[in-house]
C-alpha cells in the first residue's frame, strides 16, 4: 500500500501535516468558550498514523505533547475495530495514558477504504470536570476518586450523534456545564476540520501517498534525532531538584532525580532514584513524566527535529512502578504539573553539564495557579477564575533571563486583568513585575512576577498553589550566578493591614475585600556578578 | 485632468497617472531613505513630465508610504514613555507572559518599545462597569509628566484600565500632559483602541505613540512639498486597513500606516481584477523576498482585527495579508538529511542570484527559473543586469542537483515545486482554512515574479483562472487610485443579545456616526457621498474569539438585532461546522465603517493600439526540453489568444502560460489564463 516518495513530495506533505495541526489548533481556541483554553492557550491538537503515533501537532504546551499517544493507544487496545467513520472518543483517565482528568482528550478516526489510516486528536485543559475541588484539580486531593469524572476511553459520538448519556452525565458533575460542554464542542470542531484536511490531501495526491508522506516524516525525524544524539557525548549525567513538600504543610521534600545517557542512539532518562509514590495529587502519571522528557530532549536537540513519535522513538524514560513518577492507580496526580516541571528543570541541568556550550541557568518553577469560585452578583452566576502567573527566565551566557514567563512544558498566557474584570467578581489591584528577584550573575536571572486579586463577591472559595517557595529549592544559577527569590502566596483579610503568609498549596474561603497575592519565583543568574550578592528574599509584609 | 498614486518602497518608488481620457502612464524612481520626501517628489515631477501636466492640475494625490513600517522595523522610534495605572507599569513588559519559541531556552524575548524607567503608574481607578472605584491623582500625573520631560521623551502613550469605558481619567491625563510637556506627542489608548484587554491596547498606543514625532514630521515636509509645487488638492495616505485617510488623521494615528503596503497590493490586485468581472479572488504577490497573499470576496478586500508589530500586538483592523518568505531571491539548499529546503533566507538585491553575476554563489528561484528557460538569458531583472544561464546553472547544481543525484533541470524543477508548495499552503491559509474554497476563485498574479508562478499555483488549488493585470509590477501605486476614503471606528459595548435595549444601542451607534461624519467632512469635495456600514463583533456566551457580522442602517430595531443573530449563528455553523451547546449571544464590540467613495476610473478608455507582434520562439524545458512561444505583452490586442507553452515579456515581469493554460487579453489590457476546460 505505501507508495515510495520523492524527496519534493515528502516535504510538501510534512508541511502540510504540521498546518493541519495549526489549523486545528485555531479552530479550537477562536470557538472554546473558558479563557484557559481561549486566553490562557491549555490546549494542543495533533494528527496521528492509523495505529496511533503522533504525526504532527499544533505545539502549544509541551506538557501535553509527546503524550497524546499513549491515550490514542489506551482507545486503540479498548476498541480494536469497533471504530466507526462519525464516531469520537473521549479519554483522561490518568492510568489509560492519560494526565490529569481536567485534561480531556478527543480523537476522531479517519477511514480510508473501510480501515482506520489516521487520526486527528486533540487534548484540551478544562475547567473543571468535578470532583472535590472548585477547578478540580489541587495537591491535597488523596485519591483519583476526588479528581472528578474519569472517562475510560469511551465513545463520546456515535456516527455522528453525540452519546446523550454521556452529556447528560458531564452537565450533572460539572460546576460550570455550560463551558465543559461548549469546549468538548470546539475539541470536536477541529478534530473535524483535521480530518477534513487529510482528505483533501489524499484527493490530491492519493492516499497511498499520503500515508507513505506520514511514515517517512517519522521515519526521517527518527534518523535525524538518532543522528544528533549520537553526536553527544556518551558519558552519564546526573542532577536532582526538589519539590517543596508532599502536597500538605509540613511534609518532607520530595526528590526529582536524573541520570541520563545516550545508549545506541537512543536517550535513556531514569528517574529511578527519585521519591516514592505520595498520598496527595503530586504524584505523576508515568505519560506526563514522558512529556517532561520530551521537551528537554527537544529543546536541547534544536528546531531541525519535530516533535512526533520519530522523535519519541529515540528516548526511553525509566520510573519504577509506585514510584513517583508511575504511581499505582487509584493514587492521587492532579497536581502533577509541578513535578513535571520539576522534572524538566534538573533534565535542563543534567543535558547542560553534558553540553557545556549550551548550559542556561534554572529558570522558576514555581507555577503559581489559582482556582476560584463565586457567584457574580451582577449576574447572579456562578464563576469560576482561573489563572497562571509565570516567573523568571533562566540567564544565558551574556543575556539576562526573561521576565515573567512560564517556562519549559508550560507556556500559558495570563489572564488580561480586563477579563478577569468582566467576566467575575474580582478586581485585579497589581501584575507587577518584582526587581531584585532574578538571580545576580553577569547575566541576570529573570524577574518574578506578582498579582494581587481582590474578591467583589460576598464569599468564595477555592485552591491555590506556588511551588518553589524556600530559599533552598529557588532557581539556580549557573556558572557562578546566583539563585533567584522563591515564590510565595499571602492573604490580606478586609480590614486588616497585615498580609498572612500561606502554605505553598491550599484550599481557603475567602470573603468581600479580601486580597489574595501570589508570586512567581525569579530566575537563576549566569556567571559570577561582579558584587556577588545574592538574591534578595522578598517578604509579604515588605512588598504589601 | 490627473489623479496620481505614488507608492514609495524601500528601494524603488512607484508613480501612476491616470487621466480623465483613462489613460494610464507609470514613473518608476529611486527612493532616496535618507530624505523620503525627495523621492516623492522626483516620482510626482517624473510622471507630470510625462503627462505633460501642471501640478495645479492634479485633481487627486493619494500616497503609500513605508516610512512607518520602516521606522518599526529598524526601531527607529521616538523616546517614548507609558503612562498607566498602579500595579500596572509592566504591562508591556509582561505582554501575554507567553514565549515566543517554545523550545528555545536561549534565545530572549524582544524589548518592549518603552523601556521599565518610562513606564511610570499614577493612582486612580475606573472599574469594570466604568465607574470610578479612585479619583485619579493629578499631582501624582503632573510628577509623572516631569519624570517623562527630564527624562528627554518626544512622546507619551496613556493606557488605563478600563478607559473604553470610561475615558475620563485618560482625557484628564492628556491635558496634564499638553500643559506640563508642551510639545511632546500624545497617545491616549481610548482613542486608538477603544477595547478591551490591556496589554494589546497599551501595545497598539504605545507603538502608536512613539511614531507620532517622525510620521508628524515627514507628512509636514512632503505636505510642504507638494503645496511648495502647486498642487492644490490635500494629500491623502493610504492605510492599514485598506482605506486611505487624510494626511492629518494619519498623523493622530501613523500606526494606522504600519503595514499599509501590503494593503495597497492587495487592493489594486481587487481592483484590477474587478476590470475583468473577478470579484472573488485571491491576489499573489510576489517580489523578490517575500509573497504576500490576501483574500478578496465580492470585490472587497478581507479585513482581520490584530497584527503584529516589531513582535508587540497590533490590534487595528487590517488588510488580511499574509506574508511569507518567498521571492525570487529565496535559497535553495539540502540539508544534512536529505530535505530539499527553499527560504526563508533570501540572496536579496546584493549580491542577487547567482546568474546575475554578481558574486551570488546560492542557488536561488530565479537561478531555478533562468536553468529552466523560463526567464531567458538575456532578460534584464529590476537593477538591469544580465541574467548569465552557466553561473545559475552551476548553483542550482552545486546545491541541488548533486546531493540529490539530479541534472540541473529536474533539480532547479524541484526548486520550484518546493518554492510553490509554501507558497500554496498560504493560499491555503487564506482561503480553506478561513472557510472559502479557492476552486471558486480567480488568482491575481501580481509583483516581478507573480506572474511565473501563478498558474502552478492554481493547479495545485484548483483554481480556474489567473489574472494577470497590464502592470503587475506598479498594482500597488495603481491600488491607491483605487482606493476610497475609509475610517474604521469602534467601541467596546458588552451586553447579553437578549438583554440589549434597541434605543440604548442606536443612541451609541449615534456616537459612532456623528464621529465619523467629522472624520469624512475634510475629504468631501474629492468624493461622491459617504457611505456607513454598522458591524457587531458577536459570539456565544463565554466564548472570547467574535465574528463580525453586518447590522442594518440605523435605527437598531428589535429586528434588525434579530437579524444580525441570525447572521451570526449562520456564519459561525460554516465556520466552525457544529451546532453549539451554548446557544445565548452577547454582542461585543460595535463598528462602523465609514467610506467615502473616490469617482471611479474609466480604464478601458486608456486602452491602446496594438504595436507590431514580436513573437519568436525558444526553449522551456518542462519535465523536457520543448519549444515555447514568446510574445511580448506590449504588443497584444484587446480580444488576443495566447496558446499553452507561451512566455509573455514585459517590462517589469514575465509571465509563464504552462501546458494546459491558455489567455486572452480583456478589458485595460488585462491578460486572463484559463486552465484547459474552464472559460477565460
Amino acid at each position: 500500500m505505501m507508495a515510495e516518495l520523492d524527496p519534493v513530495t515528502q516535504e510538501i506533505l510534512a508541511s502540510a501535516f504540521h498546518h493541519i495541526a495549526e489549523e486545528m489548533a485555531v479552530v479550537e481556541y477562536r470557538s472554546s468558550y473558558s479563557p484557559i483554553i481561549r486566553e490562557m492557550l491549555d490546549f494542543n491538537c495533533g494528527l496521528f498514523t492509523g495505529d496511533g503515533r503522533m504525526v504532527a501537532n499544533s505545539e502549544q504546551i509541551p506538557a501535553q505533547l509527546g503524550l497524546m499517544q499513549f491515550a490514542l493507544e489506551s482507545v486503540l487496545e479498548k476498541w480494536g475495530t469497533d471504530v466507526a467513520p462519525g464516531d469520537a472518543f473521549l479519554t483522561n483517565h490518568p492510568y489509560m495514558g492519560g494526565t490529569h482528568t481536567p485534561d480531556l482528550q478527543v480523537f476522531t478516526p479517519l477511514h480510508h477504504e473501510g480501515a482506520v489510516v489516521a487520526w486527528a486528536g486533540s487534548i484540551a485543559h478544562h475547567i473543571d470536570i468535578g470532583g472535590r475541588f472548585p477547578g478540580t484539580e489541587s495537591a491535597q486531593c488523596t485519591e483519583l476518586f476526588q479528581e472528578g469524572l474519569i472517562f475510560p476511553a469511551l465513545k463520546l459520538v456515535e456516527a455522528d450523534r453525540r452519546v446523550r448519556a454521556l452529556y447528560d452525565l458531564i452537565a450533572a458533575n460539572v460546576r460550570d456545564p455550560a463551558s465543559t460542554l461548549g469546549d468538548l464542542d470546539a475539541q470536536l470542531a477541529a478534530c473535524k476540520r483535521g480530518t477534513a484536511r487529510v482528505v483533501e490531501l489524499f484527493e490530491a495526491h492519493g492516499a497511498a501517498t499520503v500515508l507513505a508522506g506520514m511514515e517517512s516524516l517519522l521515519e526521517t525525524t527518527a534518523r535525524r534525532a538518532e543522528a544528533a544524539l549520537r553526536s553527544w557525548p556518551a558519558r552519564a549525567v546526573e542532577a536532582e531538584g526538589f519539590l517543596d513538600d508532599a502536597g500538605f504543610e509540613g511534609t518532607p521534600p520530595m526528590r526529582v532525580s536524573v541520570r541520563a545517557q545516550v545508549e545506541d542512539g537512543v536517550l535513556v532518562v531514569d528517574l529511578s532514584g527519585s521519591s516514592e509514590q505520595v498520598d496527595s495529587g503530586m504524584n505523576v502519571p508515568i505519560s506526563s513524566a514522558h512529556a517532561g522528557t520530551f521537551f528537554a530532549v527537544r529543546a536541547f536537540l534544536g528546531p531541525d527535529v519535530p516533535q512526533n513519535a520519530g522523535l519519541t522513538s529515540r528516548v526511553r524514560v525509566i520510573a519504577p512502578e509506585g514510584s513517583f513518577f508511575n504511581p499505582r492507580f487509584p493514587a492521587a496526580l492532579s497536581a502533577r504539573h509541578l513535578a513535571v516541571q520539576r522534572l524538566t528543570d534538573v533534565l535542563v541541568e543534567a543535558l547542560g553539564d553534558l553540553l557545556p556550550e549550551r548550559t542556561v541557568a534554572a529558570s522558576h518553577v514555581s507555577f503559581p495557579a489559582l482556582v476560584f469560585q463565586a457567584v457574580d452578583p451582577r449576574s447572579g452566576r456562578l464563576t469560576l477564575l482561573a489563572d497562571i502567573l509565570g516567573g523568571g527566565g533562566g540567564a544565558r551566557r551574556g543575556i539576562p533571563g526573561d521576565d515573567g514567563i512560564d517556562p519549559y512544558c508550560s507556556n500559558c498566557a495570563i489572564l488580561p486583568a480586563e477579563i478577569a474584570e468582566l467576566e467575575y467578581p474580582w478586581r485585579i489591584e497589581r501584575t507587577e513585575l518584582v526587581e531584585g528577584s532574578g538571580g545576580p550573575g553577569a547575566a541576570r536571572g529573570g524577574l518574578g512576577l506578582r498579582r494581587d486579586y481582590r474578591l467583589l463577591a460576598d464569599a468564595s472559595d477555592g485552591m491555590y498553589y506556588v511551588e518553589q517557595t524556600t530559599a533552598e529549592f529557588a532557581a539556580r544559577g549557573r556558572e557562578g550566578g546566583g539563585a533567584g527569590s522563591p515564590g510565595g502566596v499571602w492573604v490580606r483579610r478586609a480590614g486588616s493591614e497585615r498580609a498572612e503568609t500561606l502554605p505553598g498549596k491550599g484550599y481557603i474561603h475567602l470573603r468581600r475585600g479580601d486580597v489574595l497575592s501570589l508570586l512567581g519565583a525569579g530566575g537563576g543568574g549566569f556567571g559570577p556578578s561582579a558584587d556577588g550578592a545574592g538574591a534578595r528574599e522578598l517578604t509579604p509584609r515588605e512588598e504589601s | 485632468m490627473g489623479r496620481i498614486g505614488i507608492d514609495v518602497g524601500g528601494t524603488f518608488t512607484d508613480a501612476v497617472i491616470v487621466s480623465d481620457d483613462g489613460l494610464v502612464r507609470i514613473a518608476k524612481v529611486r527612493s532616496t531613505p535618507e530624505r523620503i520626501e525627495a523621492g516623492f517628489m522626483d516620482g510626482l515631477r517624473s510622471l507630470l513630465e510625462r503627462a505633460g501636466a501642471a501640478a495645479a492640475d492634479v485633481d487627486y494625490l493619494a500616497h503609500g508610504s513605508t516610512v512607518a513600517t520602516n521606522a518599526i522595523v529598524q526601531r527607529r522610534l521616538a523616546r517614548t514613555g507609558l503612562i498607566t495605572n498602579e500595579g500596572f507599569r509592566d504591562v508591556l513588559a509582561i505582554g501575554t507572559q507567553m514565549r515566543r519559541h517554545v523550545y528555545d531556552l536561549w534565545t530572549p524575548d524582544p524589548e518592549p518599545i518603552v523601556p521599565r524607567e518610562l513606564c511610570l503608574p499614577v493612582k486612580g481607578r475606573i472599574g469594570a462597569s466604568g465607574e470610578e472605584v479612585e479619583p485619579l491623582d493629578e499631582a501624582g500625573v503632573r510628577a509623572a509628566a516631569r519624570r517623562l520631560g527630564e527624562e528627554g521623551v518626544a512622546a507619551v502613550a496613556v493606557m488605563l484600565l478600563f478607559s473604553f469605558l470610561n475615558p475620563a481619567h485618560e482625557d484628564r491625563v492628556g491635558e496634564i500632559l499638553a500643559e506640563e510637556l508642551p510639545g511632546v506627542a500624545v497617545s491616549l489608548s481610548c482613542r486608538v483602541v477603544p477595547e478591551y484587554r490591556e496589554y494589546v491596547r497599551a501595545s497598539t498606543t504605545a507603538m502608536n505613540a512613539s511614531l507620532l514625532p517622525l510620521l508628524g514630521e515627514y507628512l509636514a515636509a512632503v505636505g510642504d512639498e507638494v503645496q511648495g509645487e502647486g498642487v492644490r488638492v490635500p494629500l491623502h495616505l493610504m492605510q492599514t486597513n485598506g482605506g486611505v485617510a487624510s494626511a492629518g488623521r494619519a498623523r493622530e494615528l501613523p500606526i494606522g500606516l504600519a503595514a499599509s503596503g501590503p494593503a495597497a497590493g492587495v487592493i489594486g490586485g481587487a481592483r484590477l481584477a474587478d476590470l475583468v468581472g473577478e470579484a472573488d479572488v485571491l491576489t499573489f504577490d510576489m517580489g523578490g523576498t517575500t509573497a504576500d497573499i490576501g483574500l478578496v470576496l465580492g470585490g472587497l478586500p478581507q479585513l482581520r482585527f490584530s497584527g503584529e508589530a516589531a513582535g508587540m500586538p497590533i490590534n487595528l483592523p487590517q488588510i488580511d495579508v499574509l506574508c511569507i518568505g518567498a521571492g525570487g531571491g529565496s535559497i535553495a539548499r539540502v540539508d544534512e538529511f536529505g530535505s530539499l529546503r527553499v527560504g526563508p533566507e533570501s540572496a536579496g538585491a546584493v549580491p542577487g542570484p547567482a546568474a546575475y553575476g554578481r558574486g551570488g554563489e546560492d542557488a536561488t528561484v530565479t537561478d531555478a527559473h533562468v536553468v529552466l528557460g523560463t526567464l531567458a538569458a538575456d532578460t534584464q531583472l529590476a537593477g538591469r543586469v544580465p541574467l548569465q544561464r552557466d553561473l545559475a546553472v552551476r548553483a542550482v547544481e552545486r546545491a541541488v542537483g548533486g546531493p540529490l543525484g539530479l541534472a540541473a533541470e529536474p533539480a532547479a524543477a524541484a526548486i520550484l515545486r518546493i518554492a510553490n508548495a509554501q507558497m500554496a499552503n498560504a493560499l491555503r491559509v487564506m482561503s480553506i482554512a478561513r472557510g472559502h474554497d479557492p476552486r471558486r476563485f480567480a488568482l491575481v498574479a501580481i509583483g516581478g515574479a507573480g506572474p511565473m508562478h501563478a498558474c502552478a499555483l492554481a493547479d495545485e488549488l484548483g483554481i480556474p483562472r489567473v489574472v494577470v493585470p497590464r502592470h503587475p509590477g506598479v498594482a500597488a501605486a495603481l491600488g491607491l487610485l483605487a482606493t476610497d476614503i475609509r475610517h474604521d471606528l469602534r467601541r467596546s459595548w458588552l451586553a447579553p443579545t437578549a438583554q440589549i435595549s434597541p434605543e440604548r444601542l442606536d443612541a451609541e451607534l449615534e456616537r459612532l456616526e456623528s464621529e465619523a461624519r467629522a472624520l469624512l467632512e475634510p475629504s468631501a469635495d474629492a468624493t461622491r457621498g459617504f457611505d456607513l456600514a454598522f458591524e457587531l463583533d458577536m459570539r456565544y456566551r463565554g466564548q472570547a474569539y467574535n465574528l463580525t457580522v453586518p447590522l442594518a442602517a440605523r435605527p437598531a430595531t428589535a429586528a434588525t438585532i434579530a437579524a444580525a443573530e441570525r447572521a451570526f449563528a449562520e456564519q459561525h455553523r460554516l465556520l466552525y461546522d457544529y451546532t453549539p451547546t451554548v446557544t445565548e449571544t452577547e454582542i461585543v464590540t460595535l463598528r462602523l465603517r465609514a467610506l467615502a467613495r473616490i469617482p471611479a476610473i474609466d480604464w478601458a478608455a486608456g486602452e491602446r493600439d496594438p504595436v507590431a507582434a514580436a513573437a519568436g520562439t525558444r526553449r522551456v524545458w518542462a519535465g523536457g526540453w520543448a519549444s515555447w512561444r514568446t510574445v511580448a505583452r506590449d504588443s497584444l490586442a484587446p480580444g488576443d489568444a495566447l496558446g499553452p507553452e507561451t512566455v509573455v515579456e514585459q517590462e517589469d515581469t514575465t509571465v509563464v502560460v504552462p501546458a494546459g493554460w491558455s489567455g486572452r487579453t480583456g478589458a485595460a489590457g488585462t491578460l486572463v489564463l484559463a486552465r484547459e476546460g474552464e472559460s477565460a
